[in-house]
């Protein structure tokens, strides 16, 4: 009887120690994120106003505000968009619908796969060498937001993958027994059903764009003004932040441009997740 | 007919990422390559010197850099995460876990350059100013701290994934036969989650060579041999994004060429992870007995229905 | 439904299904005359949904078999005739005369108004008044149209399970099918319902041919004019369903209806 219990403090006293120390390890990494916000925010809100938001920059950036990188960086995103749905979504309605498991889909996934490890710095050699060097395109929107849309792409697929899985099998059995055609049937059932986890992977793909700043650089380039055809080069609020403080022009801006920053990101990663749990539930 | 244009079109979209694929190694190989076969591919990786003015390309501080970045961000982000992954898989309540998983998804959208910047404003000088470090601050030291927080994010989901796999009827056994949580843990579900963290830790492994705008900011980009920690180092990608911008000709093209030594790298690690992964799958449900099977396939769907395998967690950010 | 169409004969003539290897049907023959209700009983196994699916190539579409023999549905071939499996309009116009309402109800994410008008939209049904007619009758066919008239736009998963079976069941009607196949569409359904639904089969068998797979010999009892019994694969014996269960011939047979009487 005593033995039983000297064996038993031990582990007991283990598993104690080892509470402690997983619930302070993800406590640890859950501060560092909550201190990573709180930073930016408290030096950074303080600088947004309306006039920052809307007025140009001066001074290189020194002062005024930061609309035209706002404005970049939604003309850059849009064109990211508008490369990587009907691809992305393409791809993922064959990969969903139209495949068996064999040597094409393996091919194809693999190259998903790949394309989604490549380092963005590739990216943006890759897109300076293709878009704005050998296309002829130069520095500009088409350039960057090209290049964006094919970092994106694998994002866009697989998401949008999964949610048509997840749509469950019955529903194309049933309306191709009424007499719709396969493609019929996935776009008038699957693809809206479908549709809230698509549109989630477009939204990280978004977020990913806004946050993306070598592969932009290298294609986009970093002309301040305002752009007014897709041929100019445009920068966007994340190089613009990387450039105010590479060359320490202004913290006080560069705090701004993150907190702007940040705050979006916050806004996009929430409306994804809202968006999701809304498909998930929606599918039980 | 119509449904069979459709389908082409879509087989088209389909080869699209393929494509993609074919076209960065063929623009990167084509621009780099020849750099490398005029300096002997050894010269060039294993030179010591790099100085693009004097026509000399060796990469190996650069190597090293990222080497040591990326080992020190593994040291740091490796139990870090792997404690966070054990807290929210097995000991967190459902109600912390639908609020905790998100929150430490989130870590992973935020900009890269935004990491850099903290790095810069707060560990540069701290440990510039710490008793028992010291030096310029701009280390590789503040890198690899700064590219574990940045790994974080997919060490966790990934790591998470390999645990819930994990068939219940694996843990029932050892509980049932008087084991505490902890040891249940280290006992049975890491030894059998093993092959789906060590994939965590290759992909981790290949984010964080991949990074570039965060490491620019706070390593310091000196071109040398590190021979401590707290010695300023210029990692690969930090190569090609520092020079790029006025570089032209042969030095341009030894950058494209660094881009190709990248491109290897990231590939052959994400090759290596997929079939650490593949195996992974594989051999949990192969050892299971046929009702765990059923369970790890029941979970598998759960896991495609649930948040965690909808998020694509290995598509956030990796600047 | 529709007068001018009326019912179809069905003729399977040496039909057998297979899994990769698993065979799950051998050479079958079996006639189903117009304008009945034809009963299929049997055990889990028997291949009595392998049959039932490959009746609107269902199987070898959508299932992955591999099927082989001759399956004339009126006077057309349409299982051992290529063109029709390679012809996506004549797939679909299939489809539409050979209906079929599964075991578990599956109403498609949308109103009742949109379950029901889905088959003739797809066949290019888009005047409001025609079908707003269809919806009626197709609902009316069903014995479900006072329940529901009010609130067609009702969305269709809210539907009781019984009410949801019964919409699939207008949803199939609505197409104007010649022959309607149910696979084992009361299990688990309420007994009003139920009843609704083999009175839908009992009116309307004048102008369609229904072959009902159940695992009920009492709902074969009650509206099965003929029925087959199939074992492992094969089909054991067929004859009126009177005859049948008062005196089965094959020994098979009276085994398995003594067991469920039991």
């Amino acid at each position: 009887m005593v033995e039983e219990h000297r064996a038993s403090v031990a582990p007991r006293l283990a598993q104690q120690v080892a509470r402690v120390g997983l619930w302070g390890a993800t406590a640890l990494t859950v501060g560092i994120l909550v201190f990573i916000v709180v930073f930016v925010m408290q030096r950074g809100l303080g600088a947004i106003s309306w006039s920052f938001l809307t007025d140009a920059p001066q001074r290189s950036g020194a002062e005024g505000g930061i609309f035209p990188t706002i404005v970049s960086t939604l003309y850059v995103t849009l064109a990211a968009v508008v490369v990587a749905t009907p691809l992305g979504l393409g791809a993922a309605i064959y990969l969903a619908e139209y495949t068996t498991e064999g040597r094409l889909s393996g091919i194809i996934r693999r190259g998903t796969e790949s394309l989604a490890g490549i380092p963005s710095i590739i990216f943006g050699l890759f897109g300076f060498a293709f878009f704005v060097t050998a296309l002829g395109m130069g520095w500009s929107i088409l350039s960057g937001g090209l290049t964006l849309g094919v970092m994106i792409l694998p994002t866009v697929i697989r998401t949008s993958e999964e949610a048509l899985r997840a749509v469950p099998r019955e529903y194309r059995h049933v309306a191709q027994s009424l007499g719709a055609s396969k493609w019929d049937a996935i776009r008038s059932v699957v693809l809206p059903v479908a549709a809230p986890g698509v549109v989630t992977g477009i939204v990280l793909g978004i977020g990913r764009a806004i946050s993306e700043t070598a592969a932009v650089i290298f294609t986009a380039g970093v002309a301040l003004a305002t752009p007014r055809s897709p041929f100019d080069s445009a920068r966007t609020m994340s190089v613009h932040f990387y450039t105010l403080t590479m060359e320490g022009i202004s913290d006080e801006q560069a705090y701004g441009t993150a907190a702007v920053l940040v705050v979006t990101i916050l806004v996009i990663n929430l409306a994804a997740y809202t968006l999701m749990r809304r498909f998930t539930r929606s599918l039980r | 007919m119509r449904d069979r244009m459709i389908e082409r079109m879509l087989l088209l979209a389909a080869t699209s990422a393929v494509a993609m694929l074919a076209l960065i190694t063929i623009f990167i190989f084509r621009e780099g390559l020849p750099v490398i076969l005029d300096h002997g591919p050894l010269a060039f990786v294993a030179g010591v010197t790099w100085a693009p003015s004097l026509g000399q390309y060796g990469l190996l501080p650069m190597i090293a850099g990222s080497a040591v970045v990326t080992a020190g961000a593994l040291v740091v982000g490796l139990p870090l995460g792997l404690a966070c992954a054990i807290t929210l898989a097995e000991m967190a309540p459902p109600k912390a876990r639908t609020v905790l998983k998100p929150t430490i998804e989130l870590l992973a959208g935020v900009p890269s350059v935004v990491y850099g910047f903290i790095g810069m404003e707060v560990l540069v000088p701290f440990i510039r100013q710490a008793p028992l470090l010291g030096g310029p601050g701009y280390s590789a030291l503040a890198a690899s701290i700064i590219l574990a927080v940045m790994v974080l994010p997919t060490i966790i989901s990934i790591s998470i994934d390999a645990i819930e796999a994990v068939p219940r009827s694996f843990r029932e056994g050892s509980y049932a036969l008087g084991a505490t949580q902890w040891q249940t843990i280290t006992g049975v579900v890491l030894p059998a989650a093993r092959s789906g963290i060590v994939a965590a830790v290759i992909l981790g492994m290949g984010r964080a060579v991949g990074e570039t705008m965060a490491v620019i900011m706070v390593a310091g980009n000196s071109v040398q041999m590190p021979h401590s920690l707290l010695d300023p180092v210029r990692t690969l990608t930090a190569n090609i994004a520092l020079e790029m911008g006025y570089a032209s000709g042969a030095h341009a093209q030894a950058l494209f060429a660094t881009g190709i030594v990248l491109f290897v790298i990231s590939l052959g690690l994400n090759e290596i992870a997929g079939r650490v992964r593949g195996r992974s799958r594989a051999s949990v449900v192969v050892a299971a007995d046929a009702p765990a099977d059923a369970e790890a396939a029941a979970e598998a769907r759960a896991e495609l229905l649930g948040a965690p395998a909808m998020r694509p967690r290995l598509m956030k950010p990796s600047l | 439904m529709n007068a001018e169409s009326g019912p179809d004969r069905i003729v399977a003539t040496g039909v057998s299904v297979r899994y990769g290897d698993r065979v799950a049907l051998q050479r079958t023959d079996l006639t189903v005359e117009a304008g009945t209700v034809h009963g299929i009983i049997g055990p889990a196994g028997s291949g009595k949904t392998s049959f039932l699916r490959t009746l609107n190539l269902m199987s070898v579409e959508l299932d992955g078999a591999q099927a082989d023999g001759s399956i004339c549905i009126g006077a057309d071939e349409i299982l051992s005739d290529e063109r029709v499996r390679r012809d996506p309009a004549s797939l679909s116009q299939l489809r539409r005369r050979v209906g079929i309402v599964f075991a578990t109800p599956q109403p498609l994410p949308r109103s009742i108004y949109e379950n029901v008008v889905y088959g003739p939209r797809i066949a290019g049904v888009s005047d409001r008044a025609t079908l707003d007619a269809i919806v009626e009758r197709a609902l009316r066919a069903a014995h479900m149209w006072e329940e529901v008239s009010d609130r067609l736009s009702l969305m269709a998963t809210r539907l009781s399970g019984g009410q949801q079976q019964r919409l699939c069941l207008a949803r199939t009607l609505a197409t104007n099918p010649r022959v309607v196949l149910l696979d084992e569409p009361c299990s688990g359904l309420d007994p009003i319902s139920t009843a609704r639904i083999e009175e839908t089969l009992r009116t309307l068998k004048s102008q369609i041919t229904f072959v009902l797979v159940t695992n009920s010999i009492y709902q074969a009892e009650r509206v099965a004019d003929q029925t087959s019994f199939f074992l492992m694969g094969e089909r054991i014996e067929t004859a009126a369903t009177v005859d049948l269960f008062a005196r089965p011939t094959r020994p098979e047979t009276r085994d398995y209806l003594d067991g469920r009487f039991g």
